[in-house]
């Protein structure tokens, strides 16, 4: 019995038993709202909207949007954040023009990314890209600067030009830090593409929700919220293995 | 001036500004002939890795110039390595012990793929580290991990290198057959060694010439040929007469230097 408080078992337990606690305030009547569906039928409607595959286009959408304003925040991300640690004069170029954006929360864009961009995909993809981008330029940043100058002297004694040191030394140097900013900006991504998605569009997850929420159909609403917590913790899943496999030293 | 190759023309370092600044090399000069084995000691603190970072092109000169060949050292000359005396800092952990050798082989561009993979596992053979080719550095001993560092440059074979304190982390043992084999490439290769030791009798055994340097002002405190005959051995060499006199000069010539330092700090 002991052992049961000191694994995972217990946690779990928790989330039976809320569940449950959800069930029951719902069937003894002890809340009665048609916005506070019971959790067996918010459960019913998730396996029918799976079953039916409505979901899987709906987080489709999702995702792909996702990821293409992960990638290029990715890509561009790690090149400044490379760019401005080692190169002193990156850092002075950029550095304030870095600081002055960065504490702009990037739903303020919004209006404006709507009216270069209009409603469609690019719009999204940019405001996605825009919050993504500055967790991965900072932590690559700062990984870059902690590298230990020993290491870059050893590039340099052996004969490596300057780009050969910044890949093949401080790029491996900032693996890790690196990955700290990509987690980072995978929940943020999540959180953006469903805003955007609330704001304007005709389908992904955000738009599903907020849609069933109009059309009064509850359950679907919850089955949605759900959905994204099952992605949200999955991407994080994949990413910790990935992450493990990539810096295994 | 036969064959000097290298030429350190008064060349001057301090650290800090202001009140903190604080000389550590002052307008010391020195030549060093091709293809000698020189050893440097000195107090701890005194600039000799300073020093060598300096020739290595790792770090400026405030004054003074560094010449390789004919040509003024103003970045990392080709055929020159550097041995970080910390060792554990300069390797990668991202690679295996074999990555690692591999690296300033792939890095000089004179060898093909196939000859950078045997020589790599022979000099891995050599420094005796053939069971862990595939471990990463943290599953390392800092002896081993030392190894590692020191059969990366000697892969390489530079025309000149530069060891700061090499041995410091390993047994006496692994240290006896490490001293062989670095004296077996110079003799094979013909390279230009300067080595950093704090331990007399390594550097007596190892050199054919010696220099003490001391804590600034007068940096450089004495400057010793070595004539003994090479091959040396590990047995008979230390018992030489000639062996024991120089050992002798130098302790007597490291605490005089002490000494002086000392007392012109005091003055100062
Ligand atoms: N980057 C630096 N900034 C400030 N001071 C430094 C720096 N590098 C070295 N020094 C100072 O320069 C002096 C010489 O250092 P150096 O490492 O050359 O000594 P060393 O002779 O190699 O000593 P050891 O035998 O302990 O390795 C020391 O007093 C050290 O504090
Ligand atoms: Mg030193």
């Amino acid at each position: 019995m002991k052992k049961l408080w000191h694994s995972r078992l217990s946690g779990v337990l928790l989330i039976v038993f809320l569940l449950l606690l959800w069930e029951w305030t719902v069937t003894f009547g002890i809340v009665q709202s048609p916005s506070f569906p019971s959790i067996s039928s918010v459960f019913k409607s998730w396996g029918t909207l799976i079953v039916s595959g409505e979901l899987f286009q709906q987080l489709g959408s999702s995702l792909y949007r996702m990821f293409m304003g992960y990638f290029i925040a990715a890509v561009l991300g790690v090149f400044f954040g490379l760019l401005m640690g080692y190169y002193r004069f990156f850092y002075f170029l950029l550095e304030p023009l870095v600081e002055i954006f960065r504490p702009i929360p990037t739903p303020a864009y919004i209006p404006i990314a709507i009216l270069f961009l209009g409603l469609e995909n690019e719009m999204k993809v940019f405001l996605i890209a825009t919050a993504t981008f500055f967790p991965i330029l900072l932590n690559t940043f700062s990984g870059v600067r902690q590298v230990d100058q020993v290491q870059i002297d050893t590039g340099r004694t052996f004969g490596l030009t300057s780009g050969e040191i910044v890949r093949k030394i401080i790029l491996p140097c900032a693996i890790p830090h690196i990955f700290t900013g990509l987690r980072i900006s995978l929940g943020i991504g999540l959180i953006m593409v469903v805003i955007s998605e609330m704001v304007a569009a005709n389908n992904g997850i955000g738009y599903f929700i907020l849609q069933a929420q109009r059309t009064f159909e509850v359950s679907n609403m919850y089955a949605g919220i759900f959905t994204l917590g099952a992605i949200g913790y999955l991407l994080n899943v994949i990413f910790v293995r990935l992450e493990r496999k990539i810096v295994h030293w | 001036m036969a064959d000097n190759y290298i030429q350190v023309n008064s060349v001057s370092k301090h650290f800090g500004v202001g009140e903190a600044r604080k000389m550590i090399l002052n307008k010391i000069s020195f030549p060093i002939e091709k293809g000698s084995f020189v050893s440097i000691i000195g107090p701890s603190g005194c600039g000799k890795s300073t020093m060598l970072q300096i020739i290595a092109g790792l770090q400026e000169a405030a004054e003074g110039e560094v010449i390789l060949g004919n040509k003024k050292v103003d970045a990392p000359p080709f055929d020159m390595v550097y041995l970080f005396q910390q060792y554990n800092k300069s390797i990668f952990p991202w690679k295996t012990v074999k990555e690692n050798v591999k690296f300033g082989m792939e890095s000089r561009k004179k060898w093909s793929k196939s000859e950078i993979e045997q020589r790599s596992n022979e000099m891995i053979e050599l420094v005796g580290l053939y069971d862990c080719r595939d471990y990463y550095t943290h599953q390392l001993s800092g002896g081993m991990q030392q190894r590692v560092a020191i059969a990366r440059a000697l892969a390489c074979e530079p025309d000149v290198l530069l060891m700061d304190e090499p041995f410091s982390a390993v047994d006496a043992m692994t240290r006896g057959s490490l001293q062989d084999l670095v004296l077996d490439l110079w003799t094979k290769l013909g390279l230009t060694i300067l080595f950093v030791t704090h331990d007399i009798d390594e550097a007596v055994y190892l050199s054919s010439r010696v220099i003490v340097l001391n804590r600034a002002p007068r940096n450089l405190a004495a400057d010793v040929s070595i004539d003994l005959p090479y091959p040396r051995e590990r047995l008979t060499t230390p018992e030489m007469p000639n062996f024991l006199k120089y050992r002798h000069q130098l302790y007597e010539e490291i605490f005089d230097a002490e000494k002086r330092g000392n007392s012109e700090e005091i003055m100062a």
